[in-house]
């Protein structure tokens, strides 16, 4: 008995700790099993002139982003009989590490929706994607600017193709804000008051994320460089902050905790712990009443107001009247590459041209994946009256600001780390601002240096 | 004839292999394939995407100057040093209660078995946020007894008891085992006691518990395992926050492999972990000979 026990004991440990220490690798060998088959079945028959194929298209996003895009495929095969797509697609979190271990692993979908700062990582050289331009019969390129593309270049290659741009811009709940009577902030200062009338407890003005989204830091980085006429990152990803800037920033934040305009970090992580603002309660039921957000994403959270019949609209950007530059950013809110091992470089480039120039397919993908840059696409969106809501104003908005490029290096995900930590310390008072900055400005160098060299 | 067994033997011990081959592969694909690479990996800097480079052990030396490793290391032995005791006492007392012939004790028996079925999925960390938040269940049942309204989510301690708290939750297949050992117990034995003037408080504790501590001995070792594995209710819940409260090392593994892309690193900290856990169990192990009692050579061994 005592045998036994001893040994199935030492087997289920054994069994148990490997699974342990192996921690996340069975998953990508499990991917690479599952997929690798189905690309590779397509060889044998090639010589056939409309061959049969199978294109695998990934991306993430919200429901408001998957139908429509999944809608624009099925006519794209509709169009092209011979094509196959086979979509995979799901929510931001986690999809960046999905994406990785399918690179990895090389089982990467042939088309691939890439965000911003992934190409510094993939391709770092400029030959991690696929070159466009060799397939520029296929993509109308004449569609988009230069400057435009240069989003979407590494060392001079083409690899991916920016959808459209954004930045993010405040919106506030007017429901909310004409329940007080209250005009909406136009100034820091006038945000700065805007709780004063909030006079019931529980009620904010604003909201800013200290999770992924890093809204805090995003907000602090607008207002300091406005306030210094410093770029946060230098164009050669050496950190442009000094320790004083990072210092008079962390105030900023901690003033707006003072009075009233957020929440603490405490106060709104205890809420409902990781779960997005847009589908708590406070938000829902317009207890708090702004948020700063992508122009290109902010349908979640109108939707949900809109249902309550409260009315969410833009607010003005608050910039400094002495400010030496907008501060208010820009990027490239999400792009599309092809595989570099794709074995259908042709087919993907055709599906790849539908979904982005195509009239048709811009109809039916309308703004959910922003305002396009696309010509074609704006040209058929105009044409449909589908130019139009908070979206399309804000990314006219920002884009009106003469806005700061986003730095590719700030939304890497050991430098959000950092925001998120630095955030936390100020708001749970963990040291002196001052120690705060110091420390935060020391690890920000040192993770630049770490990302450049 | 004694030849054509031996030839039986053999032919059958060959079946016998084919039908655990799905097993085997399985273990030499999933388990044992990655447990190879991740050792070779603990020994070079791989960021996935190109080739791993040998840095001999410069991974090992990193990591005991890693702050953050070691914050989450503390954190991890607070949440092992919570759950296991909590989630054992439980289970414990719930298969007691249910190992009582009472009405209708079989749809108990499954009632209290429904938590583990669920396991902790994103419906169910979804659950948990709710009834932590701010204005949820819990603080709202503390209002009623005139307590202050706990910050579950938003302060380092109660976060983890929360986290806790849902393993804990989870109790049913540790329940079942205990099930099973107490209706083992020898009645008579009870019945001798009682005879003598012992209560039932005595029983349990002089009768009870040393015929079962085989089984305490196992679910202990199992839950100790899994809660130095703990991922899911951290990710899902508090993803690690606030203040890194609830950062358990499997998460900062995580965040190396997946996040900072440092897989050399990362595998170097899973090994740590394992000798960690291979560390607990056998002095567990070692124990055993103090406190567990094996009746099959007729009394306490």
């Amino acid at each position: 008995m005592k045998k036994v026990l001893a040994m199935s004991l030492a087997t289920c440990l054994l069994a148990s700790s490997m699974v342990g220490c192996a921690g996340n690798k069975p998953d990508p060998a499990a991917e690479t099993k599952s997929a690798e088959p189905a690309v590779q079945a397509e060889e044998p028959k090639k010589e056939e002139a409309p061959e049969e194929v199978e294109l695998r298209i990934s991306w993430w996003g919200g429901d408001d982003r998957h139908v429509p895009t999944l809608d624009a495929i099925k006519k794209f095969e509709e169009l092209n009989p011979h094509i196959k797509v086979k979509s995979e697609y799901g929510g931001w979190d986690g999809h960046t590490e999905k994406i990785n271990t399918q690179i990895a692993g090389n089982t990467a979908t042939d088309i691939i929706q890439v965000n911003y700062d992934w190409l510094n990582r993939l391709s770092r050289e400029g030959n991690g994607f696929y070159d466009l331009e060799k397939l520029s019969e296929t993509i109308k390129l004449d569609n988009y600017t230069e400057g435009d593309l240069a989003f979407g270049r590494r060392n001079g290659i083409l690899n991916a193709i920016p959808v459209s741009t954004t930045g993010r811009s405040i919106f506030y709940n007017k429901t909310t804000f004409d329940k007080f009577g209250a005009a909406l902030p136009t100034t820091w200062d006038e945000l700065l008051a805007s709780a004063e009338k909030f006079s019931e407890k529980g009620y904010y003005p604003f909201d800013l994320d200290n999770g992924a989204g890093f809204t805090t830091w995003y907000m602090v980085l607008a207002y300091m460089q406005q306030k210094t006429g410093r770029n946060y990152i230098n164009e050669d990803g050496t950190l442009g902050f000094t320790e004083a800037d990072i210092k008079e920033g962390l105030e900023f934040y901690k003033l707006l905790e003072d009075k009233k305009v957020i929440r603490t970090v405490e106060e709104r992580t205890n809420e409902a712990g990781t779960t997005p603002l847009y589908q708590t309660p406070s938000w829902i039921d317009g207890r708090v009443a702004g948020v700063l957000e992508w122009g290109s994403s902010v349908g979640k959270y109108e939707q949900p107001l809109v249902e309550k019949g409260q009315e969410l609209v833009l607010g003005e950007l608050p910039i400094l009247t002495d400010a030496k530059m907008t501060g208010w950013f820009v990027k490239p809110s999400l792009m599309f590459a092809i595989n570099k091992d794709t074995k259908y470089p042709e087919e993907s480039a055709k599906l790849l041209d539908f979904l982005l120039n195509d009239p048709e397919a811009a109809v039916i993908l309308g703004t959910s994946r922003g305002i396009p840059s696309s010509k074609a696409a704006v040209e058929a969106l105009k044409s449909a009256d589908m130019l139009k809501g908070i979206a399309f104003d804000a990314t006219q908005q920002i884009l009106g600001a003469n806005p700061t490029l986003i730095s590719p290096f700030t939304e890497n995900a050991k430098l959000k780390e950092i925001y998120t930590r630095t955030v936390e310390n100020v708001s749970y008072g963990k040291g002196t601002i001052e120690e705060i900055a110091k420390t935060m400005h020391a690890e920000l160098t040192a993770e630049l240096a770490n990302l450049t060299k | 004839m004694k030849k054509t067994n031996i030839t039986n033997y053999k032919k059958e011990s060959w079946i016998g292999l084919l039908y655990i081959t799905p097993w085997i592969i399985g273990f030499l694909v999933f388990t044992m394939y990655p447990i190879v690479a991740s050792f070779y990996l603990s020994f070079t800097d791989y960021d996935l995407l190109n080739a791993p480079i040998m840095v001999g052990i410069d991974n090992f030396k990193k990591i005991f100057g890693d702050k953050e490793f070691l914050k989450a290391l503390g954190v991890t032995g607070k949440y092992v040093f919570i759950v296991v005791p909590l989630k054992l006492a439980f289970s414990l007392f719930v298969a007691f209660i249910l190992n009582m012939s009472l009405k209708g004790i079989n749809f108990f028996r499954t009632a209290y078995y429904i938590p583990s079925i669920l396991g902790s999925n994103v419906a169910i960390a979804i659950l948990w946020k709710f009834i932590f938040s701010t204005d949820g269940l819990v603080n709202q049942v503390l209002a009623v007894m005139n307590i202050a309204p706990v910050s579950w989510f938003g302060q380092p301690t109660p976060a983890l008891f929360t986290i806790a708290l849902l393993r804990v939750w989870e109790f049913g297949s540790t329940m079942v085992i205990f099930l099973a050992a107490l209706k083992e117990v020898p009645g008579d034995l009870y019945e001798a006691a009682s005879v003598d003037g012992s209560n039932k408080f005595r029983n349990f504790f002089n009768i009870t518990i040393p015929i079962i501590t085989p089984v305490i001995f196992f679910n202990f070792i199992m839950q100790l395992i899994h809660a130095f594995q703990e991922f899911n209710a951290p990710y899902l819940v508090t993803s690690g926050g606030p203040m890194k409260g609830t950062y358990l090392l499997p998460m900062l593994i995580y965040d190396h492999t997946f996040k900072y892309y440092n897989m050399g690193y990362a595998s170097a900290m899973s090994w740590i972990l394992f000798i960690i856990i291979m560390t607990f169990t056998l002095i567990t192990f070692r124990s055993s000979k103090y406190w567990v009692f094996y009746n099959d050579n007729g009394g306490e061994s």
